[in-house]
């Protein structure tokens, strides 16, 4: 066996397994995700000498990963579920739980209502926490695209959260 | 509420991902790494092993079915078209990405009626991605091409509609390729094998084509073939159509456009979802009119995946 390929691909799975596994939970479950994630870094050792070096390494991988969700999705008969698990979050520490609570919560709604692809915009920024250029290659598009996309869906966001915010200072009252 | 962080630094605080989970999971998928790792090269077999017993049912699944499609591959050569191939003559399998070539709809072992649409990302020459449909004879029953949004050096996507014409259900391979810029030959070859559905009552074309009720991305469910409708006339279905918008028109009948409007399905641009929508109109007299269901391309404007029912519009 090629010692120069075993040393690329561990390397590769050092580094990278985790980012792919993230972006693999948080558009399914852990199961699933665990099952794209190996199913990524298989066709990664298969087509080893395909994998861009340095930089590049990451949006490829997490764009064959999101093919084959994609695949996964269309066999199940539904889109890609980027963040449905929101409401399971890990909670966050502040020095105020209430308002905490309460700016969570309204943030979690804003962002559930937006579209699958805003969703999958921001997500791709904010948790797998692609520079534009990388998420561009992930979404397969060009980066002036996803910039656009991105500005869009952050305006969106914004816009959903100021529908949110009455109801965030209700929970805050009943909190507090 | 005031919060003044931006967005994306509040938004990264609801990860639902976290990194305990994260590094759980990454230490438990260690044995994955090795038998990765002891995998041969293109011994596709060895996917099995790493799919979950759950996975386990899809994969026999889509042996089974390559099993039903290989021999027929191998006994009637694709007449070279694969000779040039550098992934290796025949389809031993479905294989949805090549090189330079990914395609992501239809999937693999998936029933497809025409037109199918074939969509994907691709690198290649001139953007210039090939298409073709063989059937369950391996002749070739559609051959088209279309032009990726990028090409020669960088990815774009591409998606075309592909017309063809089955007399029953059988078995057949959609190939999406490059055609060489040195020699001509056949490369980078994708094969999605799929089952071919003739459609009832013929061929679905763009507007004014005969009735049908579900073109591939659009269903309609209501109003029925030959319906009376008055208004407002309740049309339902589901969709799968770029930004989940669902075109609706009625023309009565001396074809003017009675109504003209759209909805948005629960899902779109990749997924199906549902969309129910009441459209007025006005009739001063009994007529045949027809409803149009639609998709208006991203691309050109132009009017895709139509599907037309005739129905009896009867003043309200």
């Amino acid at each position: 066996m090629d010692t120069q390929r075993l040393a690329r691909f561990e390397h590769l799975w050092e580094t990278l397994f985790p980012r792919v596994l993230g972006y693999a939970l948080r558009r399914s479950d852990a199961e699933e995700a665990r099952d794209v994630t190996s199913e990524t870094f298989l066709v990664a050792w298969r087509r080893l000498d395909d994998v861009p070096r340095d930089d590049g390494a990451l949006p490829w991988l997490l764009a064959t990963a999101r093919g084959i969700l994609a695949n996964r999705r269309r066999s199940a008969g539904h889109g890609i579920r980027v963040g449905q698990l929101l409401a399971e979050t890990r909670p966050v520490t502040s020095p105020d739980p209430a308002e905490a609570v309460a700016e969570r919560a309204a943030l979690a709604a804003a962002f559930a209502r937006l579209d699958e692809r805003d969703r999958d915009t921001l997500a791709m920024i904010a948790w797998d926490g692609l520079a534009p250029r990388e998420a561009a290659l992930v979404a397969g598009c060009s980066p002036a695209t996803f910039a656009v996309r991105a500005h869009r869906a952050r305006r969106r966001l914004a816009a959903s959260i100021a529908v949110e915010d009455a109801t965030a200072l209700e929970i805050r009252r009943e909190l507090s | 509420m005031t919060n003044h962080r931006p967005i994306i630094e509040r938004l990264a605080e609801l990860d639902p991902a976290s990194p305990a989970q994260i590094a759980q999971m990454t230490k438990d998928a260690e044995p994955v790494r090795a038998e990765i790792m002891s995998v041969e090269i293109d011994e596709l077999a060895s996917r099995r092993r790493l799919r979950s017993r759950r996975a386990m049912t899809a994969v026999a699944a889509t042996i089974v079915a390559i099993g039903l499609i290989v021999p027929i591959a191998i006994l009637l050569p694709l007449a070279g078209n694969d000779a040039t191939d550098p992934r290796g003559a025949g389809a031993e399998a479905p294989v949805t990405a090549s090189d330079r070539i990914e395609v992501l709809s239809p999937a693999p072992d998936t029933t497809v009626t025409s037109p199918v649409i074939v969509s994907g990302t691709a690198d290649v020459f001139e953007a210039t991605v090939s298409i073709r449909i063989l059937d369950g004879t391996n002749n070739v029953i559609a051959d088209t091409f279309t032009t990726a949004t990028c090409g020669s050096g960088c990815r774009g996507d591409f998606e075309a509609e592909v017309p063809f014409s089955v007399s029953t259900e059988q078995p057949g391979v959609i190939q999406v390729f490059e055609v060489s810029a040195q020699d001509g030959s056949k490369i980078n070859v994708v094969r999605i094998p799929v089952t071919l559905v003739p459609v009832p009552g013929g061929q679905i074309t763009p507007a004014g084509g005969p009735p049908a009720t579900a073109s591939e991305t659009i269903e309609v469910l209501t109003p029925a073939l030959n319906a009376r409708v008055s208004s407002p006339v309740t049309v339902s279905g589901t969709a799968n159509v770029f930004e989940a918008t669902v075109s609706i028109r009625i023309l009565d009948g001396t074809n003017n456009v009675i109504a003209d409007t759209f909805t948005t399905a629960t899902c779109g641009s990749g997924c199906r979802g549902d969309f129910e929508v009441e459209v007025p109109f006005s009739v001063g007299t009994e007529q045949p009119g027809v409803i149009q269901v639609f998709e208006v391309s991203p691309e050109d404007g132009s009017e895709r995946h139509m599907v037309t029912i005739p129905v009896t519009l009867v003043p309200a």
